[in-house]
């Protein structure tokens, strides 16, 4: 998107103030209103739909295959394409690369193991459907409501064939299944989400607009894990506008707090869109 | 003969046949003048620094230091076809040479367990033709950080193109980072491109043993478990601000990120330090070089080369 000389001028400085003004009225730490639904794939193991009011859209699906643990390098594959992008520009590999590292760091460890030589393979797919401004929002928060939702059927065969070969047998039925992570008591694994901030001189802005992204000097891009952790990647990323220099390192703490005062309420809010979902259907 | 062979790109025509008689092994005496820093109290890193190393590029630069080899290259500022762009536009693209990645290949069968999925996916990838997903990373990465220290203004409709050659490298994918980044900005520089200041980086990696957090330079090193790997890059001189950040690992907290961003800090000044002593001697070179031609004309010429065989320099 182009904007005039006096279109940037105006939002930079909006945007630079010690109290600043957002184009959308937003406060720095909210997000843009969203709507979402999940599991609504019924062909995929889990699945998620998210829509901003932007008109940015994501669908994400997770199936999970039986696979033979040792012939595999990583028990989870993570697709991401987005809709008018190349398949290998950055943009793409930054946002696959970034969920595999920390979806496979954060996943229980034996959450996909099945007996001593099988285990289950997910195989996560995201497709954003349009996206206005940085895809990392959207992508992350659909991740998060797939994964959420994914359940894995139950085990019925022998969980032990380390001598005496034998293939994996699942109960027929669905209502056995289990969600994803799910451990002894019944507590739901959480994954990561990650947000971008944008960069507008002194002040931080969570869940940046596309004029946001345009008048920002670049965008900082963190993770929050469901037990109130900055993960890693952390990352300085191009939001498209224009790099006018390095930024302050007070900038990367204050994306420390930042990120403590936004991402505990979206965690809950996307929480909340899981359990309605899930009570509706049954 | 008049007929000449268009059909071929014949090399050079006092190009010599590669063969293993005419390897010169490098011995220690050739390293002499490396310089030895930066060692920030634990391991002295020598590092080796040139730049026009490549003749036909705008500017290029060599580094060297224990394990890492790299070239980098820069063509440009170059005119671009199509819409105008009031600014120029960086692109940086990056190989890790089959050698290299054969030390993380072998590494990752002794270590399976504790391999990061960065480093995996890297060895995957290097078995097709397309480039792997640490090569866009590390594009995407040296993109973001030398584009803040480049007036881009100065140069409309143009693009800068940088080819970065990763020769060899250690186990730890951040240092290789970090050395890049430097080496980058160094053949900007040699490229006569219009810069804020020269972008150099530092890398570290943080092992959270028994209750106690340890931190370590070495190029060598892997990060395993929950071990966090970072390379930030700054521009030093001006305002030592951040202008490149990755962190890799699990949970990193204020106080880590506070002890990340110094020990970086501190890695990258002592580098610029490096870096300015060799920017200044190679810029007395060129002066005298300069005087040499204006004074004798012709004679010159054979002055310069042998200015270029001493250029072997390294300065602390």
């Amino acid at each position: 998107m182009k904007f005039s000389p006096a279109e940037i001028s105006y939002l930079r400085n909006s945007l630079e103030l010690p109290s600043p003004i957002r184009p959308d009225g937003r406060s720095s730490q909210q997000y843009r209103p969203l709507e979402a639904t999940t599991d609504f794939l019924p062909t995929a193991n889990g699945s998620a739909r998210v829509r901003t009011s932007d008109g940015g859209e994501c669908i994400v699906g997770v199936k999970a295959r039986v696979v033979k643990a040792a012939s595999e390098s990583s028990l989870i594959n993570i697709d991401v394409d987005i809709a008018g992008v190349r398949d290998d520009s950055s943009a793409v590999v930054l946002l696959s690369s970034t969920l595999q590292t920390a979806i496979q760091a954060s996943l229980p460890e034996n959450a996909l193991k099945l007996t001593d030589v099988y285990s289950f393979k997910l195989f996560i797919d995201a497709l954003v459907i349009s996206q206005p401004s940085n895809p990392f929002n959207i992508t992350s928060l659909a991740t998060y409501l797939a994964l959420k939702s994914t359940r894995l059927p139950k085990l019925v065969s022998a969980t032990d064939d380390a001598e005496a070969a034998e293939i994996p047998v699942f109960d027929d039925d669905w209502d056995q299944s289990t969600f994803l992570g799910q451990d002894e008591t019944r507590q739901k694994w959480s994954p990561p989400i990650f947000t971008v901030m944008a960069v507008v001189g002194n002040n931080l802005f969570v869940d940046p607009s596309v004029e946001e992204e345009f008048v920002s000097d670049a965008g900082i891009l963190a993770g929050w894990s469901a037990d109130g952790k900055v993960i890693a990647p952390i990352r300085i990323i191009d939001l498209g506008g224009k790099r006018n220099g390095g930024l302050k390192s007070t900038l990367i703490y204050k994306a420390y707090s930042l990120l403590q005062s936004t991402a505990p309420d979206v965690i809950e809010a996307l929480n909340a869109i899981g359990d309605q979902d899930s009570l509706s259907i049954f | 003969m008049n007929i000449t062979d268009r059909r071929r790109v014949l090399g050079p025509s006092d190009a010599q046949p590669f063969s293993l008689s005419n390897v010169v092994l490098a011995d220690d005496q050739n390293m002499a003048d490396v310089a030895e820093s930066l060692s920030d109290d634990q391991i002295p890193t020598k590092i080796y620094l040139k730049s026009g190393v490549v003749n036909n590029a705008s500017g290029s630069a060599y580094y060297e230091s224990g394990a890492i080899k790299l070239i980098a290259t820069v063509y440009g500022p170059r005119p671009i076809r199509g819409l105008f762009t009031t600014s120029a536009k960086l692109s940086v693209e990056t190989r890790i040479l089959p050698i290299s990645v054969l030390s993380l290949s072998t590494f990752s069968n002794l270590a399976s367990t504790s391999i990061s999925t960065q480093t995996l996916s890297n060895i995957v990838a290097s078995k097709s033709s397309q480039s792997s997903v640490l090569e866009k990373n590390i594009s995407s990465f040296i993109n973001e950080a030398i584009l803040p220290s480049i007036f881009v203004d100065n140069y409309p409709k143009s693009s800068i193109d940088v080819s970065l050659t990763i020769i060899s490298s250690g186990k730890n994918s951040k240092s290789v980072i970090a050395a890049a980044t430097t080496a980058t900005s160094m053949a900007l520089v040699d490229a006569g491109i219009e810069l804020k200041d020269v972008v150099t980086a530092g890398s570290v990696l943080l092992s959270r043993g028994n209750d106690n957090t340890t931190f370590t330079m070495d190029p060598n090193v892997i990060p395993q478990g929950d071990d966090v790997d970072a390379v930030i890059a700054y521009t030093s001189m001006i305002d030592d601000s951040i202008t490149g950040l990755w962190v890799e690992g699990n949970k990193v907290d204020e106080d880590e990120m506070k002890q990340l961003m110094d020990k970086t800090r501190l890695m990258s000044r002592n580098l610029r330090n490096i870096v300015n002593e060799m920017l200044i001697s190679e810029f007395q070179q060129k002066e005298t070089i300069a005087r040499n031609l204006q004074v004798s004309g012709s004679g010159g010429e054979k002055e310069k080369k042998n200015n270029e065989d001493e250029d072997d320099q390294m300065t602390e």
